[in-house]
């Protein structure tokens, strides 16, 4: 079995090999979760510390794919010991998340019950002919004994369902009116949960804005390496003069930090090489000439795959 | 109609895919919750966001609210008067005093009724 050992090396260049992207991603990724159980089904085995959630985001680089580079950047924030403004609002708020206590609604054996007690009109048929047949009887003169115990036993029924009907609707009203409470519950759960994605925005939106700058940096300096690393005449994207590069890969908008004029993919390597990242970051597409240069640029282990 | 409500996220995006695949059956989207047309199918559309997220949907059948079935001559006039009143912040129970418009505690006390009588 192939092995990239991390511990060996800092540059690793696979372009030649079969190995693709996923394979790659997939080898870095069960590296960490059990080796004996993933060198059986992996074709490939690499050697490196456990990726961490920056990785997650942008540690494999494919040029049409898009990324999450504000929350990347963010994380990379955190990871410097930045904090924002809203933590404090976000911990309280997931403690009363987590406080919060949820009564089940379920009033479906109730809605059986009142449904299935529903019968009071067959009933009320039945007493009505009875009477009739009692009448027609004593007309005729008969003993209507046996009809008038029919009818009293109908009438019975009749009452007894009728009282059965009412408690199951008073009973299903009462769990209706319950159910209302925990519903309170529930909407205020909402409310928190939509606060909390609020505050998480906000919070990726600050942290990612003050790494902007070293952000920004980054991705002119990954455009200056284009004028050596970065293979130019690839995809358009790249030019030999850097300045040009630079220009084409400015950061956008300052209101919305780390997003990137370009592909999503040379900001997912600007915020690579801002990061703090041990395990081996993967790039496909041409975007530099060699491993070492590519290890250098991104401060980063790599390795270089097939697009 | 029906009435679907939704109480956590994850009902609230299966009631958006649903109302997206099923527009013929939607009558009207109301962000979290939406009401669905007095049909089989909107019955079914119901019942299986409610199999789904369970506690996290309320399902409810809506009646068409008729004012001059539903409610006295009282009522109506209360509102049409409450709304053309002169300041507009006076509170209903001041409008209200000493007028023959029905109170507040009234207004609360009394059910809907069939056929429009008090």
């Amino acid at each position: 079995m192939p092995i990239v050992d991390g511990e060996r090396g800092r540059a690793f260049d696979l372009r030649d090999s079969e190995y693709e992207v996923a394979a790659v991603a997939a080898a870095i990724r069960s590296n960490s979760d059990d080796d004996s159980d993933a060198s059986d089904d992996s074709p490939l085995t690499v050697r490196c510390p456990e990726p961490g959630e920056i990785h997650d985001h942008v540690g494999i680089v494919e040029p049409d794919r898009s990324y999450p580079l504000q929350t990347a950047l963010a994380e990379v924030a955190r990871v410097r010991g930045h904090e924002s403004s809203v933590d404090e609002a976000l911990a309280d708020v997931r403690e009363e998340l987590a406080a919060l206590d949820l009564p089940s609604v379920s009033l479906e054996a109730k809605r059986r019950q009142v449904a299935e007690t529903d019968d009071a009109a067959g009933l009320e048929e039945q007493v009505a002919t009875l009477r009739g047949e009692l009448e027609a009887a004593k007309d005729r003169g008969e003993d209507p004994a046996a009809l008038a115990d029919a009818r009293e036993r109908a009438v019975a029924d009749l009452t007894e369902r009728r009282t059965e009907r009412l408690a199951a609707e008073q009973s299903l009203e009462r769990a209706r009116t319950d159910a209302r409470e925990a519903r309170d519950r529930r909407e205020e759960r909402l409310r928190l949960q939509d606060r909390e994605r609020n505050l998480e925005r906000d919070a990726r939106r600050e942290l990612a804005g003050e790494l902007q700058s070293s952000f920004e940096r980054a991705l002119s300096a990954l455009g200056a390496c284009g004028s050596g690393a970065v293979d130019g005449a690839s995809d358009g994207y790249g030019a030999n003069d850097s300045d040009v590069v630079s220009d084409r890969y400015g950061a956008s908008d300052a209101n919305a930090p780390a997003s990137v004029d370009g592909p999503d993919a040379i900001g997912a390597l600007a915020v690579c090489r801002i990061a703090p990242i041990s395990a081996p970051v993967v790039v496909a597409g041409e975007w530099f000439a060699s491993a070492t240069a590519a290890a250098a640029a991104l401060d980063a282990p790599v390795i270089l795959v097939e697009a | 109609m029906l009435l679907v409500v939704t109480y956590s996220r994850a009902a609230r995006q299966t009631l958006r895919n649903v109302c997206n695949a099923h527009e013929e059956s939607v009558v009207r989207r109301l962000g979290r919750a939406a009401m669905f047309e007095e049909s089989a199918m909107g019955a079914f559309l119901g019942l299986r966001l409610r199999e789904k997220h369970g506690a996290d949907v309320q399902l409810e059948r809506t009646v068409p609210f008729n004012e001059f079935e539903t409610v006295g001559e009282e009522v109506r006039s209360a509102a049409a008067a409450y709304e053309s009143r002169e300041h507009p912040s006076t509170p209903y129970a001041k409008f209200a005093a000493g007028t023959d418009h029905p109170s507040p505690d009234a207004l609360r006390g009394r059910d809907l009724t069939e056929d429009g009588r008090d």
